[in-house]
């Protein structure tokens, strides 16, 4: 039974596809292709279940969505009585302080900075007088304080990337005495309204 | 830091970072801005009194682009704070290094005194002035007060002699009225 349907199943296969020398030589053809095509798709298949998430396609939007974490969100400028004469955001995705709010945060800020100077340990001798607050951590973002001798506090928020921002606050300020001091017509202490000011510091802050 | 360091610092900042324009522009702009004033109030010690105002505007301003530039510190006391006027200030904005000398014994008067005024240059004052005590650079005493109260310090300014009066050097005097304290008034709390 078994043999004579061996015998019958050889010979149809005999009869059909080795007997021509055409039909031989098609399927082997065929049957090449349709091997490596399903051995692709499988391979590939088994690939990026492997691989997931690691590719570049998968990364490229992670990417540049990190790029925008790694830049100065916003950047204000206290003077020396604590009003706030200069505040701009460059990040639209995060939430905007109003301008009421973002008095508030100065005269607050401002009143913060002078006591840290005082509880610093060490007392007042005015050789070791301390900085007060340099940087302050949330969980999302680092701002940084940088106060001149003469009292103008410069104040950029960034993500917590940024570890040192020294350099480009300084870089401000020399902005600051160039754009805006040198102005005859700006008054001290009030704030800066410089064209000249915005477009310098947004350049600054997009280099870095 | 020492007062060699202060010269580097300001030797640094002179060559570096600032630009320079035509000294003959820059006296005679002063010169005639003198004379105007001269003709205008008629009266010299009401020039005087004009020249430091200016100059206290001018040092307000003046002392955030030294800081800025240079990156210099709050002066640890009053003495440092001379040297700093000397070879950084006058460094960088008129490229000369006037002497610190006769300190009062309290440690808060003492004499820049400069050989080499720019200023001066091709300016004879008539006797009049001399007599009525005109000081043609007393813009100088108005930066040095204006840049001072910026850094929290009240001083008083002014020329004991001048080269144009027939003195051998320029002398201008500062003195430490007071150091306000900063930021937080004192009674506060």
């Amino acid at each position: 039974m078994v043999s004579s349907f061996a015998k019958s199943f050889g010979s149809v296969l005999y009869r059909n596809f080795f007997k021509k020398e055409s039909t031989y030589f098609t399927t082997v053809v065929l049957s090449g292709v349709a091997f490596s095509l399903t051995f692709n798709t499988m391979f590939e298949k088994y690939w990026n279940k492997k691989t997931a998430g690691l590719k570049w396609e998968d990364i490229k939007d992670r990417r540049s969505i990190k790029r925008q974490e790694e830049m100065i969100h916003s950047v204000f400028i206290i003077n020396r009585s604590g009003g706030l004469i200069y505040s701009k955001n460059y990040n639209t995705h995060i939430a905007q302080l109003s301008s009421n709010e973002a008095l508030i945060f100065a005269g607050t800020f401002h009143g913060i900075h002078a006591l840290a100077t005082r509880i610093a340990p060490g007392g007042r001798s005015t050789s070791a007088r301390d900085m007060g607050i340099q940087t302050i951590d949330t969980k999302n973002f680092r701002l940084h304080c940088f106060q001149t001798p003469t009292g103008i506090k410069f104040i950029a928020v960034t993500d917590l990337l940024h570890t040192k921002l020294t350099d480009v606050l300084n870089r401000i300020y020399e902005l600051y005495s160039d754009y805006a001091l040198k102005n005859p017509f700006y008054n001290l202490e009030m704030p800066v309204r410089s064209d000249m000011f915005d477009t310098k510091l947004l350049q600054l802050v997009q280099a870095h | 830091m020492s007062a060699k360091q202060y010269k580097t610092v300001g030797e640094e900042a002179w060559k570096n970072n600032v630009e320079k324009v035509n000294a003959e522009l820059f006296i005679f702009t002063y010169g005639s801005l003198v004379v105007q004033l001269v003709k205008d109030y008629e009266d010299y010690t009401a020039v005087n009194k004009q020249l430091d105002k200016m100059g206290y505007n001018i040092g307000v301003r003046l002392i955030d682009d030294v800081l800025a530039r240079t990156g210099l510190e709050k002066c640890a006391d009053f003495h440092s704070t001379a040297e700093v006027i000397s070879k950084v200030g006058f460094k960088v904005f008129l490229n000369i290094t006037p002497s610190v000398q006769n300190w009062s014994s309290d440690g808060k008067e003492f004499s820049l005194i400069i050989d080499d005024n720019p200023l001066n240059d091709f300016c004879e004052l008539p006797p009049r002035a001399v007599q009525d005590g005109l000081w043609y650079s007393n813009v100088f005493c108005g930066v040095i007060r204006g840049a001072l109260e910026m850094m929290q310090m009240q001083t008083e300014v002014y020329f004991v002699r001048d080269v144009l009066h027939g003195a051998d050097v320029s002398e201008i005097r500062v003195k430490l009225v007071k150091v306000l304290d900063e930021e937080v008034p004192a009674n506060d709390e």
